[in-house]
């Protein structure tokens, strides 16, 4: 083999690594995206493949619908509490388990049992637990005295959004305290010691060690929170459907409605592009201020 | 520790390898193609109705006289799910031989991907076989173009009360007879039921979550204040924001705070308000069609097992609360229809007959899930009802559907959803005009 | 000080955990008390004997589709980390975004396109056509997450042992391997589970009842449609949707003793 040709192998090794997972991924999604955009262009019903093209007829119909607007303002506080939550949540919890104290084990595996669930058993559970009248929530809540607290919780605008927010973070708090766990691992334990010998408290190890070390865990976190959270479906049809009313309407339900109950195949792909660039650019921007973090660290 | 890499690895590839081979179509009985007997056909069939629980009825009685021909039935867990199979398919080129279709939008866009029905039925039926059905139900299996892409199976109505009258009677409750016939009636037996049993007996239950059974709620209500007209509003001819429509809305209000339990708009009519409220005997009655009038008494049916098992259940017709008397509203529950790309279209035709026309009718009418649309079909298996009062329930529901005027469902889902929601932001206390106006811009938008 | 967690930091740990659980239970005992009404145990009899459901074959399915996915998912994604995460090369953010893009598109919106391309490649109908869309959907995923922790491993590692004249695919088995082998478990456990559980796509691609997973095999207690689901058959839809997860659980146990030996490979470092 002559230098050359060695150079421009060593160039080239950097994108064969890459190139399994571009072929496999990139082989079906990129296609797929690339036909969403397509479509949007279209006027198409959903089956058949005689479609006109209507220009941007079908971003104009969605940026002038009440419904998306309403369902993009859920969605972000939906995303907003969920992220939140499973990040403090799920390192609190790693951190806590993390003592090793008695049943630890059995702890962490309770907490991460919902992620194996499948959403039908999580929302018919929870259908049943909140119903307002015999729900187990209702009548455990006013057995203990807390009856004020009996809310009519998935059938009341008000509260139905913050239901299945809370239903969503005991579904997924135990994949964030999971991924915790094992940043934590790559903890060094002396960096621990030396905190303890100089007296450094609970928070104190907690704030300045700790958060700072699983960084990057976190910066995953919230862009996989992002992300999927964009793109919650399951468990809204489920507990909810977008209602009552558009109190729980999300991009998905959104998009999903438009698609198989409107046989509006074109503007449901418009709707896809917007989810998708929405969750791009956060997620970019998310990990262009993580990057900056790691600079100024 | 590098020994568990190793292993990793080893699992790692002898999983892409395995993936490599299964890529190859064929194997792990990939591929289309059914093996068996020379002539031996097999057709797909997709249907929400007959249920899993009817296949194993209708199914065999299929195979018994039809052993050269299988069929190969799959459903989904939900009707949202069985859409999406049913759309992807067929937008794919990859529709089963036989499939369920529903009236309105649904067929009509299915409509160019189906066999048209009439010549074979005309080949193998005689001309005027048509008169042989109901006139309505024709009409619902036509697509616009006047093409009759399916045959109908049965007819269902609605809205309809069941009430427990065991139970009524355990607590002393006589109200239900006769049977409320409207709003004030309907209201006084309600209070009856929570002073005689001291509130522990809700008194009616209502599954208010989905859209199709608020608005079918809507469309029947509004009939009673001006007939035919919300079908008008539908077709973009009359506007929603209609003096009729607020008048409904008002109604639907009223219903919501004063009839139905607490937080109605929440909860499912299946399987929640059925199970957690009346089968589980904590509700009095239970606002429903008529397809859930008889059938589900059958033995091995859903009352199995359930607190209300031995319990006698009656039925009448939803209160009057308009200015006219309630009519039911009604419509072809389920048909059947040919894939145009069927490879085997004469044995589908052969099934469809069947399952419309022929023996199968008759066994399909007997699973009561709804009632026949063909002419001379009789139900026999009344008598394996459990109590006399369910029986007298049936009989008295088969001249009450005669009465039946109007369309149960609206045409176009995205209405029906739009509306949906604005009947239940209006039970919040939303103002009723804006909320027809925001169903009025769905309207709008929607191609017709 | 918010708690006197200085005097009893163990009680105070333990009363949180306990009353966590507690909240985390309460589900769960809901979902086995909803599998066990009308008849008991016996739904979970019935379940594994209902006829219609070739239950070996449905499991086999299952196992082949989950074991396949995520050992291919762990292969490309720790293959792929490796570059992002420790090699410089031109476009590397761009290509990392374009797989992000990946992750962000709704599935809903992608379905009939997968189909198309699944027809198109003969898969239709057997189990890779489940198999390899699968590793297309988890993969971005897992790599974001496996690349996380590649970023936390010293570079100086690598750069030594690039001096001393190891290849790139030396460095990456040798050093970096073992070290991610926590994250690496983790991402793997998540892809089987992932693979196990779905449905939406087997629920498109696959026709024939010889090749459902679990997942499809379970919609038989919904009597189709949800429409005359009788209470009976709701309660073994619960049994059913229970008994599912006994694998996913296994996995996991089995995962978390490589996680207990992740943290002496961690205690290596440099």
């Amino acid at each position: 083999m002559t230098k050359a040709k060695k150079i421009s192998l060593k160039k080239l090794e950097p994108y064969l690594y890459i190139l399994p997972a571009m072929i496999v991924s990139g082989l079906f999604l990129y296609y797929s995206i690339g036909f969403v955009i397509y479509i949007s262009f279209h006027d198409w019903d959903g089956l058949s493949f005689n479609m006109p093209f209507v220009g941007l007829e079908n971003y104009k119909y969605l940026f002038t619908d009440f419904r998306m607007y309403k369902a993009l303002f859920n969605n972000l506080l939906y995303m907003f509490f969920v992220v939140g939550s499973q990040v403090v949540l799920g390192l609190f919890i790693a951190v806590l388990l993390k003592a090793k104290l008695v049943g630890h084990t059995l702890f962490k595996s309770l907490f991460f049992f919902p992620t194996i669930l499948a959403p039908i058993l999580i929302g018919g559970v929870f259908n049943i637990m909140m119903d307002p009248n015999m729900g187990a929530i209702n009548r455990f809540l006013k057995y203990v005295g807390l009856g004020s607290f009996a809310i009519p919780w998935l059938a009341d605008p008000r509260y139905a959004l913050m239901s299945i927010i809370l239903v969503s973070i005991f579904n997924w708090m135990g994949f964030a305290m999971v991924l915790y766990i094992a940043g934590l691992l790559a903890i060094p334990d002396d960096i621990y010691e030396a905190a303890k010998i100089d007296g450094s408290g609970f928070w104190n190890t907690l704030f300045k060690i700790t958060i700072p070390m699983v960084r990057g865990t976190t910066a995953t976190m919230i862009v996989i929170g992002i992300v999927g959270s964009l793109k919650v479906f399951d468990i809204v049809v489920i507990l909810t459907n977008g209602g009552p009313g558009y109190s729980t309407e999300v991009m998905s339900t959104y998009l999903f409605k438009r698609f198989f109950n409107d046989f509006n195949g074109g503007l449901a792909s418009a709707t896809g592009v917007l989810i998708l660039v929405l969750a791009l650019v956060m997620s970019i921007i998310q990990l262009k201020i993580y990057e900056k973090s790691k600079l100024t660290m | 520790m590098n020994k568990k890499i190793e292993k990793l690895k080893w699992l790692g590839l002898a999983g892409l390898a395995l993936a490599f081979l299964l890529a190859a179509p064929g194997i792990f009985a990939g591929g289309q193609k059914e093996k068996g007997a020379a002539g031996k056909i097999t057709l797909t069939y997709w249907p929400i109705v007959p249920t899993i629980a009817h296949w194993k009825t209708v199914g065999p009685a299929w195979s018994k006289d039809h052993p050269n021909i299988r069929i190969e039935y799959s459903t989904a867990a939900s009707r949202a799910e069985f859409e999406k199979k049913r759309q992807v398919a067929m937008a794919g080129g990859e529709g089963p031989d036989l499939l369920e279709v529903w009236r309105g939008s649904d067929l009509e866009h299915y409509s160019k991907m189906l066999e048209p029905i009439k010549p074979w039925a005309d080949k193998s039926l005689g001309a005027g076989w048509e008169k042989q059905f109901a006139s309505f139900a024709i009409a619902s299996v036509t697509a616009k173009d006047g093409k009759i892409v399916a045959l109908p199976m049965n007819m269902v109505a609605e809205e309809f009360v069941l009430y427990n009258k065991s139970l009524l009677d355990e607590i002393g409750v006589k109200g239900y007879d006769p049977a409320p016939k409207n709003y004030d009636e309907w209201k006084k037996l309600c209070d009856e039921i929570t002073t005689k049993s001291n509130g522990s007996v809700i008194p009616v239950a209502y599954g208010g979550k989905e859209a199709w059974h608020i608005v079918d709620t809507f469309v029947y209500t509004a009939n009673q204040f001006a007939q035919g007209k919300i079908y008008k509003a539908q077709e973009g001819k009359v506007k929603w924001t209609d003096p009729v429509f607020v008048k409904t809305m008002k109604v639907m209000k009223k219903l919501f705070d004063n009839i139905y339990q607490k937080g109605a708009v929440g909860i499912n009519e299946y399987p929640d308000t059925r199970d957690q409220y009346f089968y589980s005997r904590k509700a009095a009655m239970f606002v429903t069609g008529s397809w859930h009038i008889g059938g589900w008494g059958l033995p091995g049916g859903e009352k199995d097992g359930t607190k209300i098992e031995e319990d006698a259940i009656g039925a009448f017709l939803s209160p009057q609360t308009g200015t006219n008397p309630p009519k039911p509203t009604f419509e072809v529950g389920d048909m059947v229809a040919i894939n145009k790309d069927s490879k085997h279209k004469k044995a589908a035709w052969e099934f469809v007959e069947w399952l419309t026309y022929g023996k199968g009718a008759v066994v399909f009418a007997n699973l009561m899930q709804g009632s026949p649309v063909k002419k001379n079909i009789k139900i026999t298996t009344l008598n394996k009802l459990r109590t006399k009062t369910e029986r007298d329930a049936v009989k008295w529901l088969l001249p009450v559907l005669q009465t039946s005027e109007g369309d149960m469902r609206l045409a176009y889902k995205s209405i029906q959803d739009a509306l949906g929601a604005s009947i239940q932001n209006v039970v919040f206390g939303k103002n009723i005009k804006d909320e027809l106006k925001k169903v009025q811009e769905v309207s709008d938008k929607t191609k017709r | 000080m918010l708690f006197r967690i200085r005097f009893h930091p163990k009680i105070l740990i333990q009363a949180i955990l306990i009353l966590f659980a507690l909240v985390w239970l309460f589900p769960l005992v809901a979902a086995v008390s909803q599998s066990l009404k009308i008849q008991g145990l016996k739904n979970y009899w019935d379940v594994l004997n209902y006829p219609k459901i070739n239950l070996l074959r449905v499991i086999f399915n299952s196992f082949v589709i989950a074991i396949v996915t995520s050992a291919a998912v762990g292969l490309l994604v720790s293959l792929a980390s490796f570059s992002f995460s420790k090699m410089k090369f031109k476009g590397k953010s761009v290509l990392y975004y374009m797989l992000l893009a990946c992750l962000s598109i709704p599935p809903a919106a992608i379905m009939t396109p997968m189909f198309i391309l699944v027809k198109k490649f003969g898969l239709m109908n057997s189990l890779s056509a489940v198999i390899l869309p699968v590793i297309a959907l988890q993969a971005p995923f897992m790599l974001l997450i496996l690349k996380n922790y590649f970023d936390t491993i010293p570079s100086a590692l690598i750069e030594a042992a690039r001096i001393d004249g190891c290849s790139s695919l030396r460095v990456f088995y040798s050093i970096v391997l073992p070290l991610a082998v926590p994250a690496l478990v983790t991402i793997m456990m998540l892809t089987f589970i992932n693979a196990w559980n779905e449905y939406l796509i087997p629920l498109l691609f696959i026709k024939s009842t010889s090749n459902y997973p679990v997942t499809l095999a379970a919609t038989y207690f919904t009597g189709g449609g949800g429409i005359h689901q009788t209470p009976k058959m709701l309660a073994q839809q619960y049994a059913a949707l229970i008994m599912m997860t006994i694998p996913s659980i296994i996995i996991y146990i089995f995962s978390q003793k490589y996680l207990q030996a992740g943290l002496t490979a961690g205690a290596l470092k440099s």
